[in-house]
């Protein structure tokens, strides 16, 4: 796992737990809104914290709602950082 | 940012100042803090795209001290504003704020939590409407917020808020029964809300405040008399925005309530609320009200006596 993955995960993981303490794993397959249903707060605190975290800005141009799956959203961020 | 202002009319009616011109002056002063350093106006506020966004507000809390009643402070007088803005990556602000006397308010933040005065805070999220009418989170650009200052971690009220949204209730425990008939609240073109938009943040102050009232005098058995409820002043409300209204609709108010002796010559008044449109929850509410007998009609404490004896200290009985 990368980097940024890394980052992606653990902070989906922590707007995740505030609903289900108990959870422990995010896969890159898991949906965003069917699997770990994330509403559009979540969304947006998520959308925030990797900004924070990977330090740039990353979702001018695309809506966290138009990411299906938690892989989708780390290629994303992935290339974006590659692409400086 | 601390600015000095006169409380005009303008702001307060004819009155001495208020919770709702309270929060209006913050969020004046607030929209300053973002837009300094620029030429652009609040609503030149925009996404990469170029529409226009605002602050939504989804968590509130003011706190007054006895000591500093909002009521105390009459019309023209002047006083601080003091205001501090943060932001949460580009999505979340941290507002803080406070009044006092002027020159009584420091620049610094952390000193506020030391003073005795009168103090707002609320988490808010850049928002588009969309052309169909709904609302979602937006990214204003990044030549907006450059003066506001960044925090690296999650704000307080955005993770409170958050928890309150999965709860259900403010202070668990604390909630309304749901089965109890609702006081009704109309949402009114021009005194709530502008044809065709939401009510402003301020303005659920006011629904809160009538639903108690009515709650209070025509819920309730015994009722509470109108010369207690007048005497109401708050010392403390929070608020977890989950929704909004707009003209003409119809809000249910869901209320419970209960009283505490706070000495001998006071008692607070706490309520829970929740506030429901269509079934759809718009909010989560509760305000601490105080009772200072002293201020009230002359054998007021009789009648404070035989509602304490009524009700005791629990939920307040139906009527």
């Amino acid at each position: 796992m990368t980097p940024a993955a890394r980052v992606i995960t653990e902070a989906i993981l922590e707007v995740v737990r505030l609903r289900d303490p108990q959870a422990n794993e995010i896969r890159l397959d898991h949906e965003l809104v069917n699997d770990l249903a994330l509403g559009s707060l979540d969304l947006a605190e998520l959308a925030a914290t990797i900004e924070v975290r990977l330090d740039r800005p990353l979702f001018d141009d695309v809506a966290m709602n138009g990411f299906v799956t938690v892989g989708e959203l780390v290629e994303f961020c992935e290339q974006a950082q590659s692409a400086g | 940012m601390i600015e000095t202002i006169e409380l005009t009319p303008a702001v307060t009616g004819l009155g001495n100042l208020h919770e709702p011109a309270l929060l209006a002056l913050v969020a004046d002063t607030h929209y300053r803090i973002i837009t300094q350093g620029g030429s652009a106006t609040p609503r030149e506020i925009t996404n990469k795209a170029g529409e226009p966004l605002y602050p939504s507000i989804f968590a509130l809390h003011v706190r007054v001290p006895p000591q500093r009643l909002l009521g105390s402070y009459e019309l023209w007088r002047r006083f601080d504003v003091g205001v501090d803005v943060r932001s949460f990556g580009r999505q979340f602000l941290d507002v803080n704020g406070v009044i006092g006397d002027v020159g009584e308010v420091p620049d610094v933040l952390d000193a506020w939590d030391n003073l005795v005065l009168p103090r707002v805070s609320w988490a808010g999220a850049w928002t588009l409407t969309r052309a169909d009418g709904e609302h979602e989170p937006s990214l204003p650009t990044t030549d907006f917020l450059g003066s506001v200052p960044r925090i690296a971690k999650v704000p307080t009220a955005l993770s409170l808020a958050r928890e309150v949204q999965l709860r259900r209730a403010i202070t668990p425990g604390f909630t309304p029964d749901m089965k109890r008939t609702p006081v009704r609240y109309q949402v009114a073109v021009g005194r709530d809300a502008s044809i065709g938009r939401q009510m402003m943040f301020s303005q659920f102050v006011v629904v809160c405040d009538t639903a108690e009232r009515t709650f209070l005098t025509q819920h309730v058995a015994p009722a509470f008399p109108a010369e207690i409820v007048d005497a109401l002043a708050t010392i403390e409300r929070r608020i977890v925005y989950v929704g909004n209204a707009r003209a003409d609709e119809t809000i249910d108010v869901h209320v419970t309530a209960r009283c505490e002796r706070s000495s001998p010559t006071s008692f607070v008044i706490a309520t829970a609320m929740e506030l429901v449109h269509a079934g759809r929850l718009l909010a989560l509410a509760e305000t601490r009200k105080l009772v200072a007998l002293s201020e009230t009609v002359s054998g007021v404490s009789r009648v404070v006596d035989q509602l304490f004896s009524a009700h005791g200290e629990g939920p307040l009985h139906s009527s």
